[in-house]
């Protein structure tokens, strides 16, 4: 487990409060490697959200865009 | 399975949502001929559960469905299997996509598109741009029960693409792609025949017909590959369809076009061999000794096929000395889409390191026999350069893409008061530009 900057923190508790954490991944390796398509790398993502079901990707992305995501960084699918 | 950048998020911190584990198949409703699926369902799953039905969808796929998923094949768009239907689109009936406030959309009717303007045809091709895709619904249509399977040798470019062009007008073919000389002889080192082969006969046997099974394998077999050695261009296309009688006529029609246009039939081993295993291990997601791959494409319609290929030759030509340099090699795939396009799709392949997701991507025995290289930055720049030029030269032409994510300018290519338009709806499903930023350049 890796420690994530505060303001990113309280984002991620908010989702984690509303998926559980089952559904998040924050080890650093996977991290990375969801982090890169085919040909390029991107910058490290810092939580994989794996929704099992139609609601529970709503209630995460809800949850992520409600506690004030930071607008730059956004949602990737 | 992708490589524009389609879900890499412009800067660190994001929230990568991995559909994988949403991958159910819901309903398939052999009355109304529809399949309602999570968006994280792979199409190699898919199609699984549809053909002991008999059924398919109207496109059912790319050739990396062993892991693409429906939903990325809508949010980017896709194209090879059942190409005579459209691309991966056109299959589209409905989606539900969960948009950046957590509310939950539904696109339209599940059984007849568009009532009213085209909801369902905004997000397709969106590139997640404009909300996350939870369940699709596709048409369904029965799938062949007939095959005529046909392989054509061409001498140059030209020939190749009149040929291509004239049996895709006819709309004689379910599936139409060809490689050029280069690609061809990548293929060739890739495959092993035998193991080839043998999954023709394990397909065939699975559908319950062992002594066809067995003949067709020593067929494939006894036609080893070596007809492929001296063969420039080559052309593979497939007929589906109800009766034996009227695919096989369908193919002398393709033949009678091919040879008309300089081609020459050969062993029809390729088509049949990927008909048989569509969904085969993405282990062509690299090159044969382990270098990097990555394409690049362009759609264009039939008149301007020939400019394209001359420009992007000539761009090869003229970067001959650093390509050989860097070891930087390319070729290309070719295919008809639809009856007025065809896809030119430029490949590249180079030394450099394998990334994670190749390694976890390729079979381990795969994997194993190959070459590694050592990270190559300078090799990289190269294709990246070229990469943008061929989009530059496919930019002048006017030509189409899959997969705009960010790497193909739809903002120039758009007429402003469209591209208006789509920044409106991007105001409207994400008001804060929260949903992947930056996707289609919104
Ligand atoms: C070996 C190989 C063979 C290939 N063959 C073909 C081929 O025959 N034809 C072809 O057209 N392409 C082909 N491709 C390219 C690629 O695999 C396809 O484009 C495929 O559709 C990608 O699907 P994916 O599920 O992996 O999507 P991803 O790579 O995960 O995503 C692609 C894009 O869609 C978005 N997205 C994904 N899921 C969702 C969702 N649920 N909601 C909203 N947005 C979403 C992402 O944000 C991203 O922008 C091939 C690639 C490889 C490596």
């Amino acid at each position: 487990m890796e420690i994530l900057a505060p303001q990113d923190d309280l984002a991620l508790a908010a989702i984690t409060e509303a998926v559980g954490a089952e559904a998040l991944i924050t080890d650093a390796a996977e991290r990375a490697y969801h982090s890169q398509d085919v040909f390029s790398t991107g910058p490290t993502v810092l939580a994989v959200f794996r929704p099992t079901d139609k609601d529970m990707l709503a209630r995460g992305i809800a949850a992520a865009t409600q506690a004030g995501w930071p607008s730059s960084r956004g949602v990737a699918a | 399975m992708s490589y524009t950048s389609g879900y890499l998020a412009p800067e660190a911190g994001a929230l990568l949502i991995d559909t994988g584990s949403m991958n159910s198949i819901l309903d398939i409703n052999e009355e109304d001929m529809t399949v309602t699926v999570e968006s994280g369902c792979t199409w190699d799953k898919l199609q699984r559960a549809l053909k002991p039905r008999g059924l398919r969808a109207l496109a059912w796929g790319t050739l990396s469905g062993i892991n693409a998923t429906v939903g990325g094949g809508m949010s980017q768009n896709g194209v090879f299997w059942g190409a005579l239907g459209g691309t991966v689109v056109d299959a589209a009936l409905s989606f539900e996509v969960v948009l950046a406030d957590g509310t939950i959309l539904s696109t339209g009717s599940n059984f007849f598109r568009p009532f009213g303007p085209d909801i369902t045809g905004l997000f397709a091709a969106d590139c997640g741009a404009l909300g996350v895709k939870a369940t699709i619904t596709l048409k369904l249509v029965r799938e062949g029960t007939a095959f005529s399977y046909g392989s054509f040798s061409f001498p140059d470019a030209n020939a190749f693409f009149s040929a291509m062009s004239a049996i895709a007008r006819e709309g004689l073919a379910s599936e139409s792609f060809g490689f050029d000389p280069y690609l061809q002889a990548q293929r060739m080192k890739r495959d092993s025949l035998t193991k080839d082969a043998k999954s023709l006969v394990n397909m065939m046997k699975a559908q319950g017909s062992v002594l066809k099974a067995l003949k067709e394998g020593a067929k494939v077999v006894a036609a080893g590959r070596s007809f492929l050695d001296d063969v420039p261009f080559s052309l593979h296309l497939i007929c589906e369809g109800r009766y034996q009688s009227a695919v096989d006529a369908d193919m002398k029609a393709i033949e009678a076009i091919a040879v008309k246009h300089g081609g020459k039939p050969i062993e029809n081993t390729i088509p049949k061999i990927m008909r048989a295993n569509p969904f085969p291990p993405v282990n062509s997601m690299v090159g044969p000794e382990g270098e990097r791959w990555v394409p690049v494409h362009g759609f264009l319609p039939h008149s301007r096929l020939v400019e394209a290929w001359d420009r992007i030759q000539a761009l090869f030509e003229a970067n001959k000395a650093e390509m050989e340099a860097q070891g930087v090699a390319a070729g290309a795939m070719l295919a008809a889409v639809n009856r007025s396009t065809c896809l030119i799709e430029p490949v590249f392949f180079w030394p450099d390191a394998l990334e994670e997701l190749h390694c976890r991507s390729l079979e381990p025995s795969h994997l194993a026999k190959l070459n590694r290289f050592p990270a190559n930055a300078t090799s990289r720049a190269v294709v990246d350069r070229l990469r943008k030029e061929i989009v530059r030269i496919f930019r002048d032409l006017g030509a189409t893409h899959l997969q705009v994510a960010r790497t193909y300018p739809l903002e120039e290519a758009s007429d402003p008061r469209a591209w208006t338009l789509l920044r409106a709806i991007k105001q409207t499903v994400d008001p804060q530009g929260l949903m992947n930023p930056g996707s289609l350049g919104l």
